[in-house]
């Protein structure tokens, strides 16, 4: 069925009340689409898109994509008129994400990337959609020994049985089940695999490092590191990120797989020394034991993304972090009185 | 009925009516109540055909990927699962077929994602032991690779193939184990089962050593994908039974334990044993490969003999004999 042409397109948007599902939502908006929002708030929150709750061309339906979603039941769709002009892309984001809380959130990470991700593809199946999946860098397994960058061809290596295989091998497993609706359905199926990404609304106190560094330095309390001095990584601002999964679902055909995210490793010391020059902070590095779920991770090799999408991360450092401190600044008193209730823009 | 039935543990077996499951039911029904549950998408009544007389057994219709209500199987009465509950699980289902592969790749992404979670669900429901049927496929290719394969190994496997729904999809099945027994203190086995043979085997399905013992009594070219040089290790099903019945009984830290033969032999050897057995006339040609072929090498089991006192017994030999003498009786039965 060829896709028929309306005035704006139908986009669902699945987990988008997350960090970067958030500021998707945000730049599909912009660009003149209509936005399901889907989200179950495990490890997202309303905040994040209070600000787009009153746009008329943005819907928000608290729903668990492990429950089948069938848009008909909910009349506040009605004005998308999904029935006849059905739903163009779909953007599935959905899977809980939380480096301290992953031990409570291992069985949600489950069935996300296994009875959601049937769901999310049964539904572009239905309705004919383009589908975007966001993979992750952690199915190519820890940092190579070499530190060579990796190209999407690699296999990787993930041990199957480790105790953070729910994630790491559902996101692979995940992978191979939009391969296989994309052979036996004939869907049009992306694959971003999203390297580390660090942005305003990024969780707080979840033990992702960047947010927590910017409102302890403010406050001039103890900056924890979770790790040592070699704790390297590379980082990329989440507008870049959503430019380049944006411009990913745009493209026709099957690419396989696409990484984004920087290629440019840095010492976590160095990210934080930045952040403290830039507050004047006078907080102090703690190293603490490091996370199950906040490791070193390979880089990534970006010639396809440069190549086919012509994509390159442009935000600095820099830029990025004083984004943040300002966002952090404005917001400060809310994000210190509710922890980690992240306020909008 | 006897009244003793109760005193039996309570087996549940899914993919029961397989190769594999059904002497798996074989085995377990002198010494427990079994609960065959298979839907039949690429096994076989036949193979299950004599057990439906016996006492402590019990077959039910279901596909996996749908909620198990126990309860509304009437013909259950008799083993009380509603009062004794089920002790064991042996989960095996799971579509394979190497020449209908795309026929069932989504029942095969299904089976491996919510077929696992429910067979885990009703673990966690009867608190039972659950033993997965895991492949050596999971550890990718490893053509040309001399070592023997280790539990420990790392696996590199490309996910992305067209047999991705089977061997990422097995990877992912011991995942969901993990972490289950990981939240719920679940007992789990995962048996990573190699090459096997014996009889019940499809034939014509891309599996070599039914068709090479049929077309060897008929006469017919023998055709090896390969060639001359092609290798292998052959496990007796029996063999790999025994095995998981061992695992199923050892203590809860034992967890993944590879069953296969690790002697190395050469599928032209193979050929030429089943043509003296049966003193045919048959000729060997040799064609590519069929699919995507993943050469999983050869396991090391030395955890299995040391963990589970576990060695393969049955001689080659014997063990195609066996076979051809099934072949022959029922010849016209799986030659359709």
């Amino acid at each position: 069925m060829p896709t028929p042409v309306f005035d704006k397109k139908n986009i669902i948007v699945t987990g988008g009340a997350g960090f970067i599902g958030s500021h998707l939502c945000e730049q599909l908006l912009q660009q003149g689409a209509r936005v399901i929002c889907l989200d179950n708030l495990i490890s997202s929150t309303l905040t994040n898109i209070d600000f787009l709750l009153k746009n008329p061309n943005f819907e928000f339906i608290r729903h668990d994509i492990n429950l089948p979603f069938n848009a008909e039941q909910f009349p506040e769709l009605e004005r998308f008129k999904m029935k006849f002009q059905g739903v163009q892309e779909i953007y599935h984001l959905a899977c809980p994400m939380s480096p301290k809380e992953f031990e409570q959130t291992r069985m949600q990470t489950l069935l996300a990337n296994s009875v959601g991700m049937r769901n999310a593809l049964d539904l572009a199946v239905k309705y004919r959609a383009k589908f975007l999946f966001t993979s992750t860098s952690t199915i190519y397994g820890p940092r190579p020994q070499d530190g060579h960058q990796l190209k999407e061809s690699e296999t990787g290596s993930v041990d199957v049985n480790s105790e953070r295989a729910c994630y790491d091998e559902g996101k692979r497993f995940a992978e191979t089940a939009c391969r296989t609706y994309q052979q036996v359905h004939g869907l049009d199926v992306k694959v971003a695999r999203i390297f580390r990404t660090y942005g305003p609304r990024e969780r707080l106190f979840s033990g992702e490092m960047v947010p927590d560094f910017i409102v302890n330095a403010l406050d001039n309390k103890d900056i924890e590191i979770f790790g040592d001095e070699t704790f390297t990584t590379s980082l990329c601002y989440v507008s870049d990120v959503v430019d380049a999964i944006v411009k990913l679902m745009a493209t026709e055909g099957d690419m396989g797989p696409v990484n984004i995210g920087s290629d440019l490793d840095m010492p976590i010391v160095e990210v934080v020394k930045h952040i403290l020059e830039m507050t004047g902070s006078t907080s102090k590095i703690v190293f603490q034991p490091q996370l199950l779920f906040m490791t070193p991770l390979g880089l990534p090799d970006l010639t396809k993304v440069k190549e086919k999408l012509g994509w390159m991360p442009l935000v600095s450092l820099d830029e990025g972090l004083k984004k943040i401190i300002d966002y952090t600044m404005a917001y400060k008193n809310v994000l210190s009185e509710f922890g980690s209730t992240k306020p909008k823009i | 009925m006897g009244g003793h039935h109760f005193e039996k543990r309570n087996v549940l077996v899914t993919g029961g009516a397989g190769f594999i499951g059904s002497h798996l039911c074989d085995r377990l029904v002198k010494e427990a109540n079994v609960i065959c549950v298979d839907n039949f998408i690429t096994s076989s009544l036949a193979n299950i055909d004599h057990l439906l007389r016996e006492p402590n057994f019990e077959f039910i219709n279901h596909d996996i990927t749908q909620p198990f209500e126990l309860n509304r199987f009437s013909e259950l009465e008799r083993f009380k699962v509603k009062f004794n509950g089920i002790q064991e699980i042996y989960h095996l289902a799971c579509p394979i077929s190497k020449k209908h592969f795309d026929d069932f790749k989504i029942a095969t992404v299904l089976t491996n994602s919510i077929g696992v979670k429910n067979v885990l669900d009703l673990a966690v429901e009867n608190h039972a032991k659950v033993l997965y049927a895991s492949s050596s496929v999971l550890y990718g290719d490893r053509h040309g690779d001399k070592k023997l394969v280790k539990e420990t190994d790392e696996c590199r496997l490309d996910h992305l193939t067209t047999r991705g729904a089977y061997d990422e999809g097995k990877r992912f099945s011991e995942s969901i184990l993990q972490t289950y027994a990981e939240v719920y203190g679940l007992d789990i086995k995962i048996a990573r089962i190699f090459r096997t043979y014996g009889p019940r085997m499809k034939i014509f399905d891309g599996n070599l050593i039914p068709d090479i013992v049929l077309n060897a009594l008929e006469g017919k070219d023998i055709v090896i994908s390969g060639d001359e040089e092609t290798n292998t290790s052959l496990a007796n099903v029996a063999d790999i039974v025994d095995g998981m019945i061992r695992l199923m009984s050892s203590p809860i830290e034992i967890t993944v334990v590879n069953l296969g033969s690790d002697q190395q032999i050469r599928l032209v050897s193979v050929a030429q044993k089943i043509m003296n057995i049966i003193n045919s006339a048959s000729r060997v040609r040799f064609e590519p490969h069929v699919h995507q072929y993943i050469d999983a090498g050869l396991p090391d089991i030395s955890r299995a003999r040391e963990l589970l006192g576990w060695v393969p017994l049955v001689r080659l030999e014997d063990g195609l004999k066996e076979m051809i003498d099934y072949a022959n009786s029922n010849r016209k039965l799986v030659s359709f």
